[in-house]
């Protein structure tokens, strides 16, 4: 099996997969899909057509697509037809290997925050999307809970771990999170790889526990030891992993509970600078937006030192809110507020919360004609049409004037 | 009261939604029953932490009214 999707009733094998792949169809190297069997679908059909993947999350408004400089003309204009390639493909392993080999010259668009929260194109190498997928026999039967964002980096990462071990994938990001703790049970899921906050938000939903998942990857936000106890209890048998990884860099490494190292192969790629950690270009993909300091590029994560090299990551040293592993430039959403008719000043910030990280507030400075109920009512009704769902302020406040910047200071 | 407040919170969380409360909140009410969004429970977690300078989600996982209340008294 290779897709299972409760949500959407799909249960789709690898033959299945096989089949829609060598059928002949028209394609576009934009993906935009709800579904998001049909996002990886689609990947792989560009790929194994020599073509790039621009993939754009499902929820960008028509305003942020066009901000992109994507119009529905860019979309339609980027259609091709793709052969059949029933004699081309045999099998999925034929699949695997053809990608593997060519894994250099195929390339994937992301527009999505990544680090800087405004979304940006950054373009990644097949082999920099696969740098860290391992591939073994005795990881043949991994049975994958999928609890990412498909269009995001760490979906990707998960997607091809799974397909280059032709292992099962079952979808369970955007469901019911009773309906996910059965699904677990009932499917046997082995690994589940998701943010700190989907896991908080999952455990309160499992009962009795999940003795089939061996394998806990955490990334994209700062691992929480406080639900260690709770991991211990509900899934006895599984070994916690985080991953350090960026849309700008890709999956780079993995700690053992909190405790990160900078591997080997990498001492010369990665170090750590006034307690920053620094990327260097090689291991980067391709963006006009990487600001580069000298040969290296300055992740905005903090970090604290320990013995024998080891670290842990503080906080992140730029203005940017980290909301439950996504990230929003503050600035992207005060555009969109100081266009709102009564709105005489804004300043968006982020506001920590135990569970998910920061969410997303916003004190505002309104016309004194303007009725405050009516202007919260309004503002939230627009940002949540321009933005997406992790960007929009929840919480809205009303001030006279603002006294602190969003790092505290005294506003200039 | 403090279930009364706590429901005052959810209720505007709901309806900045557009949503409502289906039913009254009891100390039994989960946050399942109610449909909280973990963008909703970050939400309530930072209105509660603000009206009574408790953080529910300190010391780990809860999932009901009740958990929320025992805290609130405990402080």
């Amino acid at each position: 099996m290779f897709w299972i999707d409760r949500l959407r009733k799909l249960e789709i094998t690898y033959l299945d997969l096989l089949n829609k792949i060598n059928q002949q169809s028209s394609n576009n190297v934009f993906i935009r899909e709800e579904n998001p069997y049909l996002v990886f679908l689609n990947i792989l059909k560009n790929f194994l057509s020599g073509q790039r993947s621009i993939i754009l999350d499902y929820d960008f408004s028509e305003d942020e697509l066009y901000k992109l400089g994507i119009t529905n003309t860019t979309i339609k204009e980027s259609e091709y037809i793709q052969e059949d390639f029933s004699k081309k493909f045999h099998s999925i392993q034929e699949i695997i290997f053809y990608l593997k080999t060519n894994k250099k010259k195929i390339e994937l668009d992301i527009y999505t925050s990544g680090t800087t929260g405004r979304p940006k194109k950054i373009t990644q190498s097949f082999e920099n999307l696969t740098r860290g997928v391992k591939e073994q026999s005795i990881y043949k039967d991994n049975i994958w809970g999928f609890a990412y964002n498909p269009t995001h980096f760490a979906g990707l990462q998960v997607f091809f771990q799974a397909f280059f071990n032709t292992n099962t994938l079952v979808y369970i990001f955007g469901n019911d999170f009773k309906r996910i703790s059965l699904d677990l049970k009932v499917l046997q899921v082995s690994h589940l790889s998701c943010t700190p906050t989907f896991f908080k938000m999952l455990l309160p939903h499992v009962e009795g526990n999940i003795n089939s998942i061996v394998s806990l990857t955490f990334g994209g936000e700062k691992f929480d030891p406080k639900i260690e106890k709770f991991i211990i209890k509900k899934f006895p048998n599984a070994v916690i992993k985080n991953v350090y990884a960026s849309t700008e860099a890709g999956s780079l490494f993995r700690s053992d509970g909190e405790y990160f190292i900078i591997p080997e192969k990498y001492v010369k790629l990665i170090k750590i600078e006034n307690l920053e950690l620094y990327i260097h270009k090689e291991l980067l993909g391709k963006s006009k937006s990487f600001k580069l300091v000298g040969q290296w590029y300055k992740t905005g994560d903090i970090v604290e030192l320990y013995d024998g090299g080891k670290f842990k990551f503080k906080n992140r040293k730029s203005e940017m809110i980290n909301v439950g592993g996504y990230k929003v430039n503050p600035s992207e959403v005060e555009d969109i507020i100081k266009t709102i008719k009564g709105v005489a000043d804004v300043i968006v910030f982020g506001r920590k919360n135990s569970l998910m990280g920061e969410i997303v507030v916003a004190h505002i400075v309104k016309e004194s004609s303007q009725n405050a109920k009516d202007l919260k009512e309004k503002i939230k009704q627009i940002t949540s049409l321009e933005l997406q769902e992790f960007k929009v302020p929840r919480l809205i406040k009303f001030v006279d004037s603002f006294e602190l910047t969003r790092t505290g200071k005294i506003k200039k | 009261m403090i279930v009364n407040k706590i429901s005052e919170i959810i209720e505007q969380i709901l309806k900045d939604n557009g949503e409502s409360l289906s039913s009254a909140i009891t100390q039994y009410t989960t946050f399942q029953d109610i449909g909280l969004t973990s963008f909703d429970l970050a939400t309530l977690t930072v209105e509660i932490e603000d009206e009574f300078d408790v953080d529910i989600f300190e010391d780990g996982i809860i999932t009901n009214i009740g958990e929320i209340i025992k805290l609130i008294e405990e402080k």
